[in-house]
């Protein structure tokens, strides 16, 4: 077991280089710097030339990689052009937010999916399958942004029930858990509803497949009722796989927040970020990536781990 | 196709007992997926590849006095706030839409059969460090990576092209490579590699064949991808360039519109991304029951 | 045939099971759906208003350093500036730190009296609060925003200190005393030196973002919070001598579409804000708000064309300038796009407000104007044929170009399809390509990589602009080099009145150096409780919400001061 973790460990920290190495790349490589982004388009040349300088982005680019590295390893994310503030204290404020939304998501996912998956594992082929199925289909068709803007505009400026973007009522001086809840339900319900359309189907065909499974048979000879085998034995069972799938979607739920926290101007990472790459914030943008990189792989890890600890089977692959 | 699991486990024997209409409904049921998406995708490629010659107004033409009109005589799904022809547009933007993400798909197909067939069939070490390159790629989101480089560079249509394919076939490349290790160990193939065929003759022919059915559903699935993907770079306002539009632009003139209950500027622009990518879906699960079957 | 025990037993207590929990899940939402309270007495923006530019934020508070508009109207609500210019480009003394100017008769020497004035910790507004700023000027050199706009700091012969209350500039040849005064006396707004004066250029640039930093005040507002990237709050200044505020806190908000102004302004969290000029219709489906149209921008948009490109030759022949220029229907899109909001514009000097305008302009007598017959006798004239499509050509050269302009805005982008519609039909190619911001300014500076873009200015309160026209202004990277411009911008500078503006916009009209075209106009939305948007927004005076104040029944008592409402 330990040398499992030890072995997945190092090939992780081996793909984090990797992506460190491509996200710099990728973000130096371009014509365009943040300069006019931090100083407005009246700016003087000699103002340029003197940010870059002080940006340190006038120096050759591989100079500026070492430099990255040497930073990385000190723990200093940078400082970021446009904002003025210490990366790590900038993307703090944002990941919480972003945390929050997806700890929602994914618990609201998580609730239909089981349900869902229940019901249509257990009327495999019939119609409340089907009509489930379809459901999946049409959920997993639709656009997040295009979700989320329909829910903005009924729910937020038809019916004017829930705020329709934001995180924080500013007219409050001092806002409180309530306010941040209730910006928090649109922004969760179109995540967490798409979410749903794949891990239901994920969980569905666990759970079909599980039914068919010998031991199923056994308990229901044995004379258990079907309620008992199904949620004291399929469920733990069907479960299992559920996890590697939410380890594994996390690159996904994140791709899939970024276009919401757009539409609903919610301020978390997918938003930051998509600011910064407009802004061409370098280190904005290497500090997000990074971050969702090594949360993946983190992400993963755990999945696998939980793996272990709930398959014995697992331990010593 | 496998029975309704309840009544197989109740049933004593197994024997299955359906009436003619349950038999029926299966029977549609079996092939409908994929005929329904079949049919489906027909339509939206008819509709955008021939509708420019069949629905001849101009997309670009601006009729200034006849702006934000909803649907009419002279202009069936209305006009935008400049007073295009919203029907024109919408058969311009599926034309664009789908000019990139076919080719962007079939350009993932190739990159990742090459890249996955290339780490199954090569000597062990050069297959760990190709998985681990593969794994960094795989830890970014897709779109991510399509933001960064669409705000980088605005690209044209070749561009967005290259730009799909070289961020999606990350996820393929695994899929293959795993599927081919499996199958690189099969009596068959190593009866084929005993009579001295090569490595990459015993990859074209024979992996590939056996591989086939998962290829082609996964290629369908990809197209569905890739029309969301620049749908979503579209509506960013980072995917195809004015004057030409895709529905994902569309979606965002008419979303940003939505104060005005503009509905012929949104729903058919949404409607038809949705049923492209419902199309691609059930093309593909259709085929995986099929192939899934067989198997 | 279903065994009927095992599907009803499934059926019925799954069902349950399955209903318990959704209703668990749907029951956790509820109590935060009650509706959130009403704080009246504020004021909510996003920053954009009154530049009808796209998304951006306040990221800086220190004007010597960065100069983006948004930064400029939040630090301007808390100094006090020592000229207040109006909307008619006249100095408004009661709303000026400063009482009189007395200019020298060789108009060398400008002497500054100022009034008694305190900082917000108690400290009086002195002259060597202004020579602080004057040194710092100095200091930074190049890299201040406005070097060089109205001579300042090069034109500066001495800066004395008269007195805790008067000063004088000297400067080292006579000028237009207007341009002076306008562009560059205007500068000289006094910042803490008590406060300010132990940090050095670095610290300053690491502090710009820091409400520490910001914390003494002389204006109508000071910073109570400031989330980056999200929203800056401010409440008025309990010891500011001028205009009290009658609103309780001032808060400019950070949205980047603006699909999402327009909901703020339905779903009651925003007050004022922008109208995208596309949803020009929308005011009629908000409910208790009201749409008002300002005074433009004093300023132009225009297509900057590329004199260093070999690629496109024919942007030096006058003609073909002319054309272009001729072969674009203002009017139309004034019309269509913009609802009236602002006037076609063919010169660097602004239509609105006609001050500067010569009097044949003012009359309306353009030798510029939408004349697609002109425009093709023009490049028949220059020798350009229409080709087999339609472009024109000449010895196997099409009339063809690139043009470069920012990503997003529906309606800037919809402009420009208007303008390349119109060029087409004159025989003249134009081809669009969105970059963003950054890379088009990175690009203007590398002569070989573009051919044309498009842009929009804000000139400052006086209209003459070498920055941009002159042969070595600072903004020109177009190349546009022409002597007799060069001397009529000279002459605009250092001769009194106005004969010399008006000198310099004919021949600038004329030629065409860049495509001038007309201002967006601004149109801005407003609650309807909410008055005094006219003298909150002015093109020329910065931000005053200290003049804003709510009628609406409920709000009257939370209002700060309870001042005579003034018209709106």
């Amino acid at each position: 077991m330990l040398r499992m973790i030890v072995n997945r460990l190092l090939t992780a920290l081996l793909s984090l280089a990797i992506l460190i190495t491509i996200v710099f790349f990728m973000t130096h490589a371009t014509p365009g710097g943040p300069a006019y982004s931090i100083l407005g388009q009246k700016a003087t040349p000699a103002a340029v030339h003197e940010l870059n300088v002080r940006l340190g982005l006038a120096a050759p680019l591989w100079k500026q990689y070492v430099i990255w590295w040497w930073h990385l390893l000190q723990g200093r994310l940078g400082y970021s052009y446009l904002l003025n503030r210490p990366v790590t204290q900038l993307v703090g404020d944002y990941m919480m937010n972003t945390l929050a939304l997806y700890i929602g998501a994914i618990l609201l996912a998580l609730i239909l999916s089981i349900g869902l998956g229940l019901l249509q594992g257990v009327t495999y082929e019939r119609w409340p399958a089907r009509v489930i199925g379809a459901l999946q289909l049409s959920l997993y068709a639709l656009p997040t942004f295009f979700v989320g803007t329909m829910f903005i505009l009924y729910f937020g400026v038809k019916w004017g029930v829930l705020p329709t973007g934001g995180i924080t009522n500013l007219r409050l001086e001092n806002p409180g858990l309530p306010d941040y809840a209730r910006h928090l339900i649109l922004p969760v319900l179109t995540v967490g509803l798409l979410g749903v359309a794949g891990l239901s189907r994920y969980f569905g065909t666990s759970v079909h497949e599980e039914l068919g499974k010998d031991y199923v048979r056994t308990a229901l000879a044995k004379g258990l009722t079907f309620r008992a085998v199904l949620f004291k034995h399929v469920l733990r069972n069907a479960l299992r796989p559920l996890v590697t799938i939410l380890g594994l979607s996390f690159p996904g739920i994140f791709a899939g927040s970024v276009l919401v926290e757009t539409v609903f101007n919610y301020p978390g990472l997918g938003y930051l970020l998509w600011r910064s790459a407009l802004s061409q914030d370098y280190p904005v943008i290497s500090a997000i990536v990074l971050l969702i990189g090594a949360l993946t792989v983190i992400g993963n890890l755990l999945a696998d781990l939980v793996n272990g600890l709930l398959d014995p089977r697992e331990r010593f692959e | 196709m496998s029975n309704s699991l309840a009544t197989a486990i109740t049933a004593p024997g197994g024997a299955l007992r359906r009436s003619a209409a349950e038999r029926a409904a299966m029977w549609l049921g079996d092939r409908g997926t994929l005929v329904t998406g079949l049919v489906l995708a027909v339509l939206i490629l008819g509709f955008s590849l021939l509708g420019p010659y069949l629905y001849t107004a101009s997309p670009y033409a601006i009729h200034g006095h006849h702006a934000l009109q909803g649907p009419s005589a002279t202009f069936p799904l209305g006009t935008d706030q400049i007073g295009r022809n919203e029907l024109a547009r919408l058969i311009a933007g599926g034309y664009a839409t789908l000019i990139v993400s076919i080719p962007a798909a079939i350009l993932t197909f190739g990159l990742g059969i090459v890249y996955g067939l290339a780490a199954a069939l090569s000597p062990s070490w050069i297959d760990k460090v190709l998985m681990r390159v593969l794994d960094a790629i795989l830890a970014l989101p897709g779109l991510v990576v399509l933001i960064f480089f669409s705000a980088l560079f605005q690209p044209g249509n070749f561009e967005l092209i290259l730009l799909l394919g070289l961020t999606s076939w990350p996820g393929l490349a695994r899929i293959v490579r795993n599927e081919a290790i499996a199958q690189r160990n099969r009596d068959f193939i190593l009866a084929t590699r005993q009579f001295g065929g090569g490595t990459w003759y015993v990859a074209r022919v024979h992996i590939l064949r056996v591989m086939a059915p998962i290829l082609v559903v996964n290629a369908t699935f990809l197209v569905g991808d890739m029309v969301l993907a620049l749908s979503g770079l579209s509506f960013l306002g980072l995917g195809v360039q004015p004057p030409y539009t895709s529905w994902g632009g569309l979606l965002q003139t008419g979303l940003n519109l939505i104060a005005l209950d503009p509905w012929w500027m949104i729903l058919p622009a949404g409607l038809m991304i949705f049923l492209s990518i419902m199309a691609a879906n059930l093309i593909g699960q259709g085929l995986l029951a099929r192939f899934g079957a067989a198997r | 045939m279903r065994p009927a025990h095992v599907q009803t037993g499934t059926n019925n207590r799954f069902t349950r099971l399955r209903r318990c929990l959704l209703a668990a899940a749907l029951a956790l939402p509820l109590p935060a759906l009650a509706a959130a309270p009403q704080a009246c007495g504020t004021v909510i923006v996003p920053p954009g208003v009154g530049l009808g530019t796209p998304p951006a934020s306040v990221t800086s508070l220190n004007p010597f350093l960065i100069s983006s508009a948004y930064n400029g109207e939040a630090s301007s609500l808390m100094y006090y500036g020592l000229l207040y210019i109006n909307r008619d480009h006249k100095i408004v003394w009661p709303r000026s730190l400063a009482t009189k100017i007395d200019i020298s008769k060789n108009n060398t020497v400008f002497t500054v009296t100022m009034k008694p004035w305190k900082w917000s910790d108690g400290r009086p507004v002195t002259t060597r609060d202004v020579k602080f700023t004057y040194d710092l000027i100095k200091r930074l050199g190049p890299t201040y925003p406005g070097y060089n706009s109205g001579g300042v700091p090069n034109l500066i012969k001495s800066f004395d200190i008269l007195g805790p209350e008067t000063f004088s500039v000297t400067l080292k040849h006579p000028v237009n005393p207007d341009w002076f005064e306008l562009l560059g006396l205007a500068q000289f707004v006094p910042y803490p030196a008590h406060a300010w004066g132990k940090y050095t250029i670095n610290q300053m640039w690491r502090h710009q973002s820091d409400p520490a930093f910001f914390k003494v005040v002389d204006g109508p507002y000071q910073l109570v919070k400031f989330k980056l990237g999200r929203f800056i709050e401010f409440a008025p200044n309990p010891t500011y001598q001028g205009h009290k505020s009658q609103i309780r806190r001032f808060i400019m908000t950070f949205l980047h579409s603006s699909g999402s102004e327009i909901e703020g302004m339905q779903s009651g969290t925003l007050d004022v804000s922008n109208l995208p000029f596309s949803l020009w219709n929308a005011v009629a489906k908000l409910k208790d708000v009201r749409r008002i149209k300002m005074t433009p921008n004093f300023g132009f948009q225009f297509i900057q064309l590329n004199y260093k490109n070999p690629a496109v030759p024919f942007f030096h022949d006058v003609r073909v300038r002319q054309a272009m220029a001729d072969s674009i229907n203002q009017e139309q899109v004034v019309h269509v796009l913009f609802h009236d909001a602002s006037k076609p514009e063919y010169g660097p000097i602004p239509v609105i407000p006609s001050t500067f305008l010569p009097p044949s302009e003012k009359a309306g007598k353009y030798p510029i104007g939408y004349d697609p017959a002109k425009a093709r006798k023009l490049l028949d004239e220059a020798g350009w044929k229409p080709g087999p499509d339609g472009i024109r050509e000449k010895n196997g050269k099409k009339l063809a170009f690139t043009l470069l302009t920012p990503s997003g805005g529906t309606t800037s982008t919809l402009w420009t399809e208007i303008q390349q519609q119109d060029l087409r039909a004159v025989g003249i190619d134009m081809k669009i390509r969105q970059v963003t911001f950054n890379q088009l300014m990175a690009l203007d500076y590398r002569p070989l990589t573009w051919e044309a873009m498009a842009f929009g200015w804000s000139l400052g309160s006086f209209p003459s602009d070498a920055a941009q026209l002159g042969s070595k202004g600072s903004y020109n990277q177009e190349g546009y080099n022409d002597k007799k411009m060069d001397e009529l911008l000279a002459a605009v500078t250092t001769t009194p009145g106005l004969s010399a503006l008006y000198a310099y916009e004919k021949y600038a009209v004329e030629q065409q150096p860049i495509i001038f075209q007309n201002d967006t106009g601004v149109v801005v939305l407003a609650r309807k409780g909410l008055r005094g948007i006219r003298k909150f927004i002015s093109p020329t005076g910065g931000w005053s919400p200290q003049y804003l104040h709510w009628t609406t029944p409920d709000c009257a008592s939370q209002v700060a001061d309870n001042v005579a409402p003034s018209s709106p």
